[in-house]
């Protein structure tokens, strides 16, 4: 049999690689998270009470503290799957680009999830907490005070050298594409030949589609109900990890009484915001823009 | 000579001495002043006797370079092993790899040096071999450069563009991991530009 999509090797061969190749582009949790794809389901970070020194009065006394541990864990829980079930598969590998679509599309759809649940978990865990002036991001004079209020949350941690990430959603582009046209010469000049550009004050800015932080459960898993609809996250890279143990996996299979073939793509996941960096992470609050 | 001699000496044992001094020094005046004649019958012996030593030198010179020309010709006489990469000298080789030599033009300077009867790294020196080794050097250039000759062609690489051509012309997926990784690259840019 020739190398084509009509074999199955070649098919595997192919939806792997549109898999590496997505996931490695589209996922923001690959960019702000330390990612883990070995196969540990937990990975334990235990740590240490905090020693405190006291000054006092010469008097040679002093209150031995307890010296405490807490096993921090990151513990895979959860798995990401997308099946489908293509009954006229023949017709399908009959040209290339419908098969490549589909292949894509799925594994677009699992880099979606996977970026819904890591920033929804980061954001439900992040230990700062900041609101914007009135009208958020979407007003232009706000740029530069949310951005210098921000870079202040972070200021003066040693972790800041791993570099700052801000997640918006898709929405609130539009004040920030205003203010870069608008923020000096060179920068204006760049921003009106590139267009977006994805740092701005140093901060590297990711855009999600609309509807990622949201208000309820998440594919009815109750451990994973979030309030975040009009939350956004702000923060130092690399501080929370995010595990795929042996990354994301796929099968074609044939379905008893069914024609066809089932294709069923799936990945386990977990997620940790370290608890000694959790104040490395800002939950942003929008607020609304002041009606007139 | 000797008997002038003898009356000085008979002269000092005399005890005229002091008197005779005058007379002494005198005598000695005229002693050396009167040539010495050598016995000529002993001179030609010594001569004759010099002469025959050093014929016999000569003679022994002679033999030494007759010796010597017999070995050198019986060396010419003996058919010289052609160098090649196998037997080459550590110098040879050293010098073959430091005037940066292509392998192709090797056989030329081993045949240059069988010739002449001389070692490689001698042979390199050679303004002849010198000339030959820049002209190959140059139609070598010139012939990568024209693609002329019996050259054959390498193996082309295809472009990302026409791997993803040929996939959806005949639904063919490449062999490689890199080529599919490129495939798969050049569909999403192609999505990204739409």
């Amino acid at each position: 049999m020739s190398n084509t999509i009509d074999s199955k090797v070649y098919r595997d061969k192919y939806r792997q690689a549109t898999l590496d190749s997505i996931l490695r582009r589209a996922l923001i949790a690959e960019s702000i998270c330390e990612v883990d794809r070995d196969s540990a389901k937990q990975i334990d970070n235990p740590y240490g009470s905090q020693p405190t020194t006291v000054i006092q009065a010469l008097a040679g006394t002093y209150s031995p503290a307890t010296f405490t541990t807490t096993n921090d864990y990151l513990s895979v829980d959860y798995e990401v799957i997308v099946s489908e079930h293509i009954y006229d598969f023949e017709n399908v590998l009959s040209k290339f680009n419908l098969f490549a679509n589909r292949t894509e599309e799925e594994a677009f759809s699992i880099a979606a999830k996977i970026d819904s649940f890591v920033l929804n978990e980061l954001c439900d865990n992040a230990g700062e907490s900041y609101s914007t002036p009135a009208g958020g991001f979407a007003t232009t004079a706000n740029i530069p005070v949310i951005f210098g209020e921000l870079l202040g949350k972070v200021a003066g941690y040693a972790d800041v050298y791993k570099g700052l990430f801000l997640v918006l959603e898709s929405t609130e582009i539009s004040g920030l594409v205003q203010k870069q046209v608008d923020s000096g010469f060179s920068f204006a000049d760049m921003a009106l030949k590139n267009g977006f550009i994805t740092s701005y004050m140093g901060v590297d800015i990711y855009i999600t589609r609309p509807d990622v932080f949201i208000d309820g459960t998440m594919d009815s898993v109750s451990a994973l109900t979030f309030t975040n609809d009009g939350h956004r996250i702000f923060g130092v890279k690399k501080m929370a990890t995010y595990a795929s143990p042996r990354g994301v996996r796929f099968e074609e299979k044939s379905v008893s009484g069914k024609t066809g073939k089932e294709i069923v793509t799936w990945g386990y996941v977990g997620f940790k915001l370290w608890t000694l960096k959790e104040n490395l992470i800002v939950d942003i609050t929008l607020t609304a823009a002041e009606s007139a | 000579m000797e008997d002038k001699t003898k009356a000085i000496a008979d002269a000092s044992i005399d005890g005229k001495g002091t008197q005779d001094t005058e007379n002494l020094e005198e005598l000695l005046k005229t002693s050396q002043d009167v040539p010495v004649e050598p016995d000529k019958k002993e001179e030609d012996k010594v001569v004759v006797q010099k002469e025959v030593s050093e014929v016999d030198k000569l003679k022994k010179i002679a033999g030494n370079y007759k010796i010597r020309a017999e070995k050198a010709e019986e060396k010419l006489k003996l058919p010289k092993k052609k160098a090649s990469l196998q037997n080459l000298s550590v110098k040879d080789l050293s010098a073959l790899v430091k005037a940066d030599i292509n392998e192709d033009d090797y056989d030329d300077i081993f045949d240059y040096a069988h010739l002449k009867g001389i070692p490689v790294v001698e042979a390199l020196k050679a303004p002849i071999v010198k000339a030959l080794l820049t002209e190959k050097v140059e139609n070598r250039a010139t012939a990568e450069a024209t693609s002329t000759g019996n050259k054959i062609a390498g193996q082309v690489t295809p472009s990302a563009e026409d791997i993803l051509q040929k996939a959806e012309e005949t639904k063919e997926i490449p062999d490689s991991d890199a080529d599919i990784t490129k495939l798969v690259e050049a569909r999403l840019a192609k999505k990204q530009q739409k």
